[in-house]
């Protein structure tokens, strides 16, 4: 009787704010399910036993002080790269790439810290690129390369429409992987991975123009002037020629007219001469030619 | 006894609204919000001056408003939860409730008078924070096109409108949270429990989305189960659904139907939360 | 003049025959104490009712219940058993606060307001209506004697004038039921005196007054009934003039008599089958002292401000 009193009553208004709590997540399904599929589907799904994956998940709980976070262990391993630390630098990207994959930059500058930096940091531990044999220090860069490639490939998974990660895939393997080959053979391989990598680049959207130039000349370069020839007369007829150029059709996300910049860059008439460049070595007469 | 008749006042709870805010205006409690904005502004000169490297200009934007946005996250929700809850108990510690509610004043008109007061200082907060971050913004991102006109071309350039919808569905949140922390607070006998349970709250709130996952994957093995954990996944609203700001300064943008979606829900949840608060403020003796 | 035994039947209307503005009727309160669900009994079957135009005197020591009851007539509390009315419409409804001034016991105001911006809020709460609202303020602050301190801050006011200002906060919206619950803890005598006067120029407007106080002097004065409460249950309710006033006994002040005539005095009752049952020097109160001094020291003592 003494109890009686005053327990029910809170239980009462315990159980009623539960139901109530309960009733509004039922009836507000239609409206938060969606939103959280849309919110799921913008991330990559975790790969099992994979603890980067799982922490990044785990970090979701921070809410929009995740990227602050991640900002914070990147600045860090910015200090260490400044240092020139190495193991310390690796692991600070790849911590700040864990618990916030969504920043490109993360992956795009630690690719390049491990690929490119790093390896001349190695060389001169070991005594300078002057005392150091060529054939290891080939080695070196070979490896150094290869552990930024496996981690734009890792960033592949969260960007997989990103240009700026297979151009910066491109890169090594043209300025790191192919001074570094073993032979001529080699290093043609890696001009034409290079090239390869620039043409999957420009099928993104939002690519830059200048990926399939890049192609192009890379391909040049390896001798393979017709795949040079045939990716640059695939790609001149959608370049803006001049602002309000209504044949543009480039970017498949925001479609306003070309502006001064995109002409700009664009470079038409450099593409154009290229292309007729291309058709003397290939030994196409004149007027039996590409006609724009 | 109709034309004694006191309905509910939108006057009256704008009024105790209007004194709650003033409380705090009076507490100098927007003090510190001079030190957060040196820190942020210093936080800009940093980011200057740090080397990002040869296209610096949009990892330089992309960290002046992570920590913009995180300042305004972390110090938000603490400032909601605790602001809301010393409001709230002031006027019971004090007594003043006792006078307050002595005249032709409803709970409701409390209750909401309350939250809207600590609402709009949180909001005033957010709104300051906001308005410094995006002139921050605005004015580096101007700086950096004249260095280089083509430092955008691929994205990074952060929007005026995104950032005002990203702040905007972090005040809605703290709305929320504020409406949750006005609950404990009614049936709670001390500030501290009040704030402690504010934060705990806040927590699970965050971890809904883990809730969610754990109830799809329990389901398959036993119904019952499944449906108890569903409940329970249900009964506080996810959190996550107002941290758009991934999209911020890519291609894609924000998605300004999602936000509406995602506001519709927090002004609900701040509705229902507000009428538990009342439901169980409603007997409570002053 | 009611007992308590007979206080347990729903009060009868008071003699006067007035309508009530305050009904209780079987108020029994319980306060949960302590973890094991042991309870106190604050009040205790409280049946009483306050005529309306009267000035009514809740008395009882420290503890007795007093503002217990006073809270649950408000709708601060709710009664564990029991109704109560005022003017008719129960306690728990919001509309029986409509025209109630409540000066709560040991007041406590937003201390960052300042009084003449606190008295405002609470008049706009009120719904005093804009146009009046000013003059309103002015008026109330003026009654209570803080126009001079009405800029600054009450959470500089010292204790007297916090109750000072809870009155102006009680009165601001004209109240047809004013209750106060002790008015002159912690204030002067000369303002104890102008809170007397205030209750019954109060009660002179056709209001209805319910206080409690434990100066017995100051309800003496005022009340027209007192109830008395002992732990809770009321023990003794009725009029003043007939509880106080005793038929048997007169008091007779002289000027001071020789031993002589004094005797003599003695012999001439005697005569008449009376006796002089003592002979006490009358002294002067010490508040009429106090009063007397502060009024010759100056007229400027009213206003509490600096
Ligand atoms: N909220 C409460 N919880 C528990 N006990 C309470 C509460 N409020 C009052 N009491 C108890 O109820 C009893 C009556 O208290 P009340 O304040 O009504 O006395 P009072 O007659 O006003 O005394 P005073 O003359 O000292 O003001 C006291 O014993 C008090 O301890
Ligand atoms: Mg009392």
């Amino acid at each position: 009787m003494k109890f009686s009193l005053t327990l029910p009553r809170s239980f009462r208004t315990g159980t009623v704010v539960v139901a109530v709590l309960a009733a509004t997540g039922w009836a507000l399904r239609p409206l938060a399910e969606p939103i959280r599929e849309e919110l799921r589907s913008a991330e990559p799904a975790p790969r099992l036993g994979s603890l980067s994956d799982a922490l990044g998940q785990g970090m979701n709980v921070l809410g929009g002080l995740r990227a602050m976070l991640a900002d914070f262990i990147y600045l860090k391993a910015c200090l260490d790269w400044e240092d020139t630390r190495l193991d310390q630098t690796i692991a600070g990207l790849r911590l700040a790439t864990a618990v916030d994959p969504s920043s490109l930059y993360f992956w795009l500058n630690g690719a390049s810290m491990m690929a490119l930096d790093m390896s001349n940091w190695r060389v001169d531990a070991e005594g300078g690129a002057y005392k150091v044999p060529k054939a290891r220090q080939r080695q070196i860069d070979r490896e150094q390369a290869a552990l930024g490639l496996a981690f734009l490939e890792e960033a592949r998974r969260f960007h997989p429409r990103a240009p700026t990660i297979y151009e910066k895939m491109a890169f090594i393997h043209h300025i790191r992987l192919r001074p570094a080959a073993e032979d001529e053979a080699g290093a043609n391989a890696e001009l034409l991975r290079a090239a390869e990598l620039y043409h999957l680049a420009s099928t993104q959207p939002g690519a830059p123009f200048y990926d399939v130039r890049l192609q192009a000349s890379l391909l040049k370069e390896a001798g393979h002037f017709r795949e040079a020839y045939d990716a640059l007369v695939k790609i001149y007829p959608t370049l803006p020629k001049a602002p309000d150029d209504p044949g543009y059709a480039r970017r498949p996300i925001k479609n306003p007219p070309p502006s001064e910049n995109e002409v700009m860059a664009a470079q038409a008439g450099d593409v154009f001469g290229r292309i007729r460049d291309l058709e003397k070595q290939l030994g196409i007469a004149p007027g039996q030619g590409f006609q724009p | 006894m109709n034309s004694m008749a006191v309905p509910f006042s939108f006057a009256r709870t704008s009024l105790i609204a209007g004194n709650t805010f003033l409380e705090a205006v009076r507490q100098r409690l927007f003090l510190f919000l001079v030190l957060l904005a040196v820190a942020l502004v210093a936080g800009a000169r940093f980011f200057h001056e740090f080397d990002f490297g040869p296209d610096g200009g949009v990892p330089e934007l992309k960290f002046l408003f992570d920590f913009g946005l995180g300042a305004l996250i972390f110090f938000g929700s603490t400032l909601t939860i605790t602001a809301t809850a010393q409001l709230f108990f002031s006027e019971i510690e004090n007594r003043t409730a006792l006078t307050l509610l002595a005249k032709p004043v409803w709970r409701a008109e409390f209750v909401f008078g309350k939250f809207l007061g600590a609402w709009a200082v949180v909001g005033v907060f957010c709104a300051l924070l906001t308005g410094l971050l995006a002139v921050l913004l605005w004015f580096r991102t101007g700086a950096i096109l004249a260095a280089n006109p083509g430092a955008f071309l691929h994205g990074g350039r952060i929007g005026l409108g995104d950032i005002a919808i990203v702040c905007g569905l972090q005040w809605l949140k703290f709305g929320v949270l504020a409406m949750m922390t006005l609950l404990v607070s009614s049936f709670s006998g001390t500030n501290l429990f009040s704030v402690v349970m504010g934060f705990f709250v806040l927590v699970i709130c965050h971890l809904q989305a883990f809730a969610h996952q754990a109830y799809t994957r329990v389901e398959a093995s036993s119904v019952a189960l499944g449906l108890m954990i569903e409940t329970l996944a249900r009964v506080f609203p996810d959190f996550q659904f107002f941290n758009l700001a991934d999209k911020v300064g890519t291609e894609a943008g924000l998605d300004a139907g999602l936000a509406l979606r995602v506001a519709a829900y927090a002004l609900a949840y701040i509705l229902v939360f507000g009428f538990l608060a009342v439901f169980s403020f409603r007997r409570r003796e002053i | 003049m009611t007992t308590a035994a007979e206080a347990s039947v729903p009060a009868a209307a008071p003699s006067s025959g007035a309508p009530v503005a305050i009904d209780l009727c079987g108020v029994t309160k319980d306060f949960p104490v302590g973890l094991r669900g042991l309870k106190l009994r604050a009040v205790d079957n409280l049946s009483l009712a306050v005529p309306a135009g009267q000035v009514f005197g809740l008395l009882g020591p420290n503890g007795s219940g007093k503002s217990t009851t006073i809270k649950i007539v408000l709708g601060l509390l709710e009664p564990t058993a029991g109704t109560c009315r005022v003017v008719g419409v129960p306690s728990a409804q919001v509309e029986s606060r409509r025209n109630v001034g409540y000066l709560p016991e040991a007041p406590y105001f937003y201390r960052y307001l300042s009084g003449a911006e606190l008295v405002r809020f609470y008049a706009r709460v009120c719904g005093v209506p804009r146009q009046r609202l000013d003059a309103r303020v002015r008026e109330v602050l003026d009654w209570v004697g803080l126009t001079g301190a009405a800029a600054r801050r009450v959470g500089t006011y010292s204790k007297g004038m916090l109750q000072r200002v809870g009155l102006a906060q009680a009165l601001v919206h004209d109240p047809r039921l004013v209750i106060l619950d002790e008015p002159t803890a912690g204030v002067d005598p000369a303002g104890s005196a102008e809170i007397s006067s205030m209750i019954l120029r109060l009660k002179s407007e056709g209001r209805t007054v319910l206080i409690t106080s434990h100066l017995l002097a100051q309800i003496e004065d005022v009340c027209d009934r007192i109830a008395i409460l002992d732990r809770g249950r009321l023990i003794l309710e009725g009029a003043v003039a007939e509880l106080v006033g005793r038929r048997d006994r007169q008091a007779l002040i002289v000027e001071a008599l020789p031993p002589g005539e004094l005797a003599e005095l003695r012999v001439w009752l005697a005569a008449r089958g009376r006796a002089l049952e003592s002979v006490e020097q009358p002294r002067a109160r010490l508040d009429e002292i106090f009063l007397r001094e502060v009024a010759r020291a100056g007229d400027g003592r009213k206003e509490a401000g600096p």
